[in-house]
């Protein structure tokens, strides 16, 4: 329900798994998705977002709850006084403790970033993706994104031959 | 291509009853199996969800692609499972990419290809042209009485010439080259053809219509350059012009081939709009020279005047730029892309007052039409020529001493033109100064350009 609360407008977000958060608006529309839901006034009630599991929809609403543009009345008042620079330095390392999670809920991040369009989190979780498959073996590779080799043999054999210059 | 789920198949998802715009959330919606359960009430029903990279949709594992810093990574993680190779291999994948990462210079194109050396970053992509052959004459269909020149490499495409050959006492001559008679008459009968090097496949050119040729009077025609050039529509990787510029005695002709509409059109045709700007004249030389292509404009140096002439590829409208004074000639420095869509200019210098030859390039960025000098890179080398600009880097051939030797050598620098480190790139044989350069993704991560 669209609840107004210390003069901040309210949205409720709910999970496919029946849990209810109830957000600021600012925060939700962190996701372009929800924003537009929000402009085109389809909105009024609680936004069921589907398929989106409960722990999931936490985290991505801490993330946003972090990633906010700070404004004096979100109550992060020391957004007046710091530097920008120390501010985005503050932020980078706080998103460098968020994303140390396992696989599972990376890719599930990712996904839901993806399906919010939420830019900022959508990058953070594929950067860290592709850190893994930067310099590293295809044995490494598949192991980090829990892939299987699912070549036939002579097929590999082409596309080995093929990139070949990749492996030296 | 993904893979079915491995465990615990969930039927097919209903539609979720949502309240809000159906059409919009389910537009977006990802794979069934992950994501899509109906709203019920206790979290004992949570979605299952996506194990593997290969679990996630297409349209996410290329967001995710696209990423990668380097061909090489593209290219294993490609190897690691079918469903990757399915998306990395897509055509509309790699074009994307392209535009995002901007193909390295790889080496130049001479006989035979000199590719970047390690330690180069170059290097590995380069490994992919190993014995590649980047001559497009071999596929082009063979007419008698012609032979097929390459005159112009850009942006993953050749352009060549059939031009008339004279076969005298068995052996067979180009119909001159060099007078601009014999320019005058290939404008006239020569055949143009665009070739993708890499998927080995072409497009012959139609004739100039005679109207268009007829605007070119053979005793105005001072030099006649083709060359290719940016396509109109941006977002379509598959648009090419080529450009064909006949400086005249006291106009300018610029005849543009659209791929889009495979016509021949007047790009360019007065007693041109410089003529305002650089004043009025009349030439017996050609007075453009050089040219460049930077942050979508063409650049090219005026002659006899110490000015850049500039053409906007968007607008069709010219500018000049004042070079600095003391700006020595022509092949003594290039225009790169610097920052900002901003205009820099590497400039070779030399030390005459010192004995050890050592030279260096200062850079110079353009602002409010002022020349300001940023930085001075010192070369590791003696006698340094600049080859030319592709790629992202300045190739720069000149003697050097290896540290592990102590005679001098011939070598190819390169100078990124983003950062302004000056790395090695290839050891030289012997002095090589008139290759093309070579910038491009490896064969199997290219999508044809035509």
């Amino acid at each position: 329900m669209a609840t107004r609360e210390a003069g901040k407008k309210m949205i409720m977000l709910k999970s496919p798994d029946g849990m209810e958060f109830e957000v600021e608006e600012a925060v939700a529309m962190e996701s372009q998705t929800i924003r537009k839901m929000i402009e085109d006034d389809c909105a009024d009630t609680a936004i069921l977002i589907p398929n989106i599991n409960s722990k999931i929809l936490s985290r991505v609403i801490e993330y946003c709850n972090k990633h906010v543009p700070t404004t004096g009345a979100t109550g992060a008042a020391a957004s007046d006084t710091v530097a920008p620079a120390a501010l985005a330095e503050d932020l980078k390392i706080w998103d460098a403790e968020f994303i140390k999670v396992n696989r599972a809920t990376r890719f599930n991040l990712i996904q839901a970033a993806s399906y919010l369009n939420i830019k900022g989190l959508l990058d953070l979780t594929s950067q860290t993706t592709i850190d893994t498959i930067s310099d590293n073996s295809l044995e490494e590779i598949r192991s980090f994104l829990s892939t299987k080799n699912d070549y036939l043999p002579e097929e590999e054999q082409t596309i080995r031959r093929e990139n070949q210059w990749a492996f030296q | 291509m993904a893979p079915p789920p491995t465990s615990n198949p969930v039927p097919p998802p209903e539609p979720p009853s949502l309240r809000v715009q159906d059409g919009l959330l389910q537009e977006i919606f990802l794979p069934s199996t992950v994501m899509a359960s109906p709203p019920v009430t206790g979290p004992q029903q949570i979605p299952q969800p996506a194990s593997s990279v290969a679990d996630l949709p297409d349209v996410l594992l290329e967001e995710i692609f696209l990423r990668l810093p380097a061909a090489a990574d593209l290219a294993r993680a490609s190897t690691a499972c079918a469903s990757f190779h399915s998306v990395i291999s897509g055509h509309a994948f790699l074009r994307r990419y392209r535009v995002i990462h901007p193909p390295p210079l790889i080496g130049m194109v001479h006989d035979p290809f000199i590719p970047a050396q390690q330690p180069h970053p170059s290097a590995v992509p380069a490994r992919a042209f190993a014995g590649f052959n980047f001559s497009c004459s071999s596929f082009l269909p063979s007419t008698a009485g012609r032979s097929w020149s390459e005159i112009d490499f850009f942006d993953g495409r050749a352009l060549l010439a059939g031009a008339p050959v004279k076969e005298e006492s068995g052996s067979r001559f180009l119909v001159g080259a060099e007078l601009c008679d014999s320019q005058y008459s290939q404008f006239l009968v020569r055949v143009l053809a665009v070739c993708d090097p890499v998927h080995r496949c072409y497009i012959l050119l139609p004739a100039v219509p005679d109207h268009l040729k007829a605007l070119v009077r053979r005793p105005d025609l001072l030099m006649l350059e083709t060359f290719l050039a940016p396509g109109e529509d941006e977002d379509d990787p598959l648009s090419f012009r080529v450009v064909c510029l006949a400086q005249c005695r006291i106009n300018l002709l610029m005849l543009g081939f659209s791929s889009l509409d495979g016509q021949w059109h007047i790009l360019i045709h007065d007693q041109w709009s410089a003529q305002a700007t650089i004043g009025s004249f009349e030439n017996s030389e050609p007075w453009l020279s050089c040219c460049q292509y930077v942050h979508r404009c063409f650049c090219w140096r005026l002659h006899f005047m110490n000015k850049l002439l500039l053409l906007d590829t968007h607008t069709m409208e010219f500018s000049v730029v004042s070079l600095p004074p003391e700006q020595p000639p022509n092949r003594n420095y290039v225009i790169v892309e610097a920052a900002d869509g901003m205009l820099g200019m590497l400039t070779k210098r030399y030390d005459e007052y010192r004995e050890d030859d050592r030279c260096w390039l200062a850079y110079s960025i353009l602002r409010n039409n002022q020349w300001y000098s940023e930085k001075v890179i010192l070369l590791p080398v003696k006698h340094a020529a600049l080859v030319g600009v592709a790629g992202g880097y300045l190739l720069v051939e000149a003697l050097y001493t290896p540290s592990t030797q102590h005679m001098l050598k011939f070598g190819l620098f390169s100078v990124d033109v983003k950062t302004l480190q000056v790395e090695l790139f290839a050891e030289l044989s012997k002095p090589n100064m008139y290759g093309r350069l070579y910038a491009g993704l490896p064969p199997s991560l290219c999508a044809p350009t035509i």
